[in-house]
């Protein structure tokens, strides 16, 4: 079984999670890095799981982000990923073991509050991902390029779009629905000097979920749940749907944010796959998990207030 | 390589399961269009007797049978001249001196009974892969203009091939070989026994033991290290470019198994034997990387059928079992619909369209070079 899927980090930054399609107060610089892993252990064939435990792969990634809001409608985001991948297969006569690791594909976003008052609020983001991650790693033994899934780039444009809706004050003041649509787009990509066009499936996501306040001592706690949907198309290699790629994810997404100051808060969530169904047979994500901190430079003494991704 | 042949009647088998339009149907593959109607008595099979490279040798085949095998022409100080038989499965066609043979070259009857052609060194596989491996092959019987004619690949960085030319597919096992097959009854396991008739096997008939190997398990794994009375042999499969080969694994006198190293070289599987991690490509029939490095195979013999010729040709044969000690989902092809589409997923050093890039074609071996047949000319 040969396939290349795109898993939720490969090639770059495990943007769903990561775009910050939030709201910010102008004139503010935020600086967010984060620790991303995902470890995908779980062999799926369509919805079902087969006993098989020959191979394990991990993605780990570090993400810098920069938002400038150049007013309370518009700010421009910039994903600056680190990947480091690895890929083990163990058989009955030892273990393989590949990893890679690099800059990842590059994002900017720019980002527009359609909507925005005590009750609601809508942004709109969009923006290109960039090629920017290295296709061209090899293995240490033959010096053979790795396979395009441990590549830290994909090798493409891509398109990202978003549109967040946010409800505050629902059942009691601190209480919040945030909603999340985006959308990536891919753009074909060739390799091996142009033998193989290769296109990466489109992939959508979809997040709901509720988000609550406390106080504890000096404080503030922001714990949410969310659902998580996330569907990809098959991809394509020389016109032609490659096997073994696509398919549907659910997850249930607990995070908790702690503000520790006014300008500064650490913040952390974790990805329970629920429903799987992948088309052909995949590995598929056991557990993914990010944390992080986020801290605001304020050129402009305004209160920005947040509402997690 | 003749006293292997002499010794072993080994017929490897490939049948290929009908493409379905029901997702729960499966074993989807690329059987070649039948002869119609589809009777099995009216099949036809034709003999021709072609020379190439020097060497003399005849080739029987059945569209409707789906096989085409390959045999000197000379044995036992004589040269023959064949002629089909039809509708007497496994005979499949008789000499000048009107012995019967059967499909895996035994005469079987007549003054000549009990003389076994020497089968030429031949096996099928997705056309495309022939003219990427043999450019500017020849096709019997074929009057298209030639491609890619006189060109060659130079290996480098310690590789008989263009080392950039090797594809990283997968990681080492990580399509994993089986090593303890397990055989059982074609009516005693589900999905073995509900095999459709055009579906495709590889099945080998050693000291009178006969054994099949299914494509829709060979799919998920591509070698068998398995072992017949003293004969220790790896079958070998390729689903990218549909090709199956059986090779000895005594290799210098020890025994070894092989691996799928995860590698490609013109989306060809690139085995690894596994007592000197030397890498081998299944279509060159050698090493080309490692210890032993230009090492050739010791090929056995290769045929291609289809479920119900190999139902007719052999009895109590036994077929691989979905027992392999993985837990895969069998019922699916892992490829999709790749045995019939016209893409081909990883780069080739030659493109030749004189044919359908999955046109399934017997490829005859002889110096190095390549000859082309088609099911058509033997209809």
């Amino acid at each position: 079984m040969r396939a290349y899927p795109q898993a939720c980090c490969t090639g770059g930054a495990p943007l769903s999670s990561s775009l910050g399609v939030i709201s910010y107060t102008g004139e503010n610089l935020v600086i967010d890095f984060s620790y991303d892993f995902n470890t995908m252990k779980d062999l799926y064939a369509g919805n079902s799981q087969l006993n098989d435990k020959q191979r394990e792969r991990s993605t780990n990634s570090t993400i810098l982000r920069f938002t400038y809001a150049l007013n309370n409608k518009w700010a421009i985001t910039t994903v600056l990923p680190y990947v480091w991948q690895e890929q083990t297969v163990r058989s009955n006569v030892g273990k393989t073991v590949q990893s890679s690791s690099g800059i990842g594909d590059i994002v900017l976003l720019g980002q527009y509050a359609i909507l925005q008052n005590k009750k609601n609020l809508v942004l709109l983001a969009m923006g290109p991902k960039f090629p920017t991650g290295s296709t061209s790693k090899t293995d240490n033994e033959f010096g053979l390029l790795l396979p395009p899934d441990l590549q830290p780039g994909t090798g493409s444009w891509d398109g990202i779009g978003a549109v967040s809706y946010s409800r505050f004050g629902i059942f009691r003041p601190t209480l919040s629905l945030y909603t999340l649509f985006s959308y990536r787009y891919s753009f074909q990509v060739g390799r091996y000097d142009g033998q193989q066009e290769y296109r990466f499936g489109n992939e959508m996501v979809i997040n709901i979920g509720l988000t609550d306040s406390f106080l504890l001592k000096k404080w503030i706690l922001n714990p949410s749940l969310q659902f998580k949907y996330r569907n990809t198309q098959k991809d394509e290699n020389n016109g032609s749907s490659f096997p073994n790629t696509g398919g549907s994810w659910m997850y249930l997404v607990p995070s908790l944010d702690i503000e520790l100051s006014p300008k500064i808060y650490l913040h952390s969530n974790f990805e329970i796959p629920i429903h799987t169904d992948v088309v052909g047979t995949q590995l598929v994500t056991s557990f993914k998990g990010n944390i992080g901190i986020n801290y605001t430079l304020n050129f402009k003494k305004n209160k920005a207030y947040k509402i997690k991704d | 390589m003749n006293s292997i042949f002499k010794n072993l009647i080994l017929g490897l088998l490939i049948f290929g399961f009908a493409c379905s339009s029901s997702s729960n149907e499966v074993f989807t593959d690329t059987p070649p269009p039948k002869d119609t109607p589809k009777n099995p008595p009216s099949f036809q099979i034709a003999v021709v007797s072609d020379s190439f490279e020097g060497e003399d040798f005849v080739v029987a085949g059945s569209e409707g049978w789906n096989f085409m095998v390959a045999y000197k022409t000379m044995a036992n100080g004589k040269t023959f001249h064949f002629e089909a038989v039809k509708g007497a499965l496994p005979i499949i066609m008789k000499d000048d001196e009107g012995s019967n043979y059967n499909i895996f070259g035994l005469a079987v009857d007549g003054v000549n009974e009990g003389t076994q052609l020497t089968p030429m060194n031949a096996f099928m596989g997705y056309w495309f892969s022939w003219g990427a491996f043999y450019p500017g092959l020849e096709i019997y019987e074929s009057s298209i203009p030639l491609q890619n004619t006189g060109s060659s690949v130079q290996g480098s960085n310690g590789w008989l091939v263009p080392r950039d030319q090797v594809i990283v597919g997968a990681l080492r096992d990580a399509i994993p070989a089986i090593d303890d097959p397990q055989f059982t009854s074609p009516k005693d396991e589900g999905l073995v026994a509900n095999l459709k008739d055009d579906a495709l096997v590889i099945g080998v008939l050693l000291e009178d033991e006969a054994r099949a190997y299914p494509h829709f398990i060979m799919n998920w794994h591509e070698i068998v290290n398995d072992k017949i009375g003293n004969t220790s042999f790896s079958v070998v499969f390729c689903p990218l470019t549909g090709t199956a080969t059986v090779w000895n694994r005594v290799i210098n006198n020890q025994e070894t198994t092989f691996g799928v190293s995860g590698f490609l070289y013109n989306s060809n599987v690139v085995p690894y034997d596994r007592n000197t991690n030397s890498n081998w490509s299944q279509m060159l029939q050698l090493s080309v990387q490692g210890q032993l490095q230009t090492t050739p195979s010791q090929n056995l013999f290769v045929l291609e059928t289809s479920v119900e010729t190999w139902k007719a040709i052999t009895t109590g044969s036994k077929i691989l079992s979905t027992n392999t000690g993985y837990n895969r989902e069998y019922r699916i092809n892992p490829y999709g619909n790749y045995p019939t589409n016209s893409a081909v997923n990883f780069p080739v050093n030659f493109t030749d369209t004189r044919l359908h890039p999955k046109e399934r074609v017997l490829g005859v071996l002889v110096n190095g070079k390549a000859k082309a047949y088609r099911f058509a000319s033997f209809k």
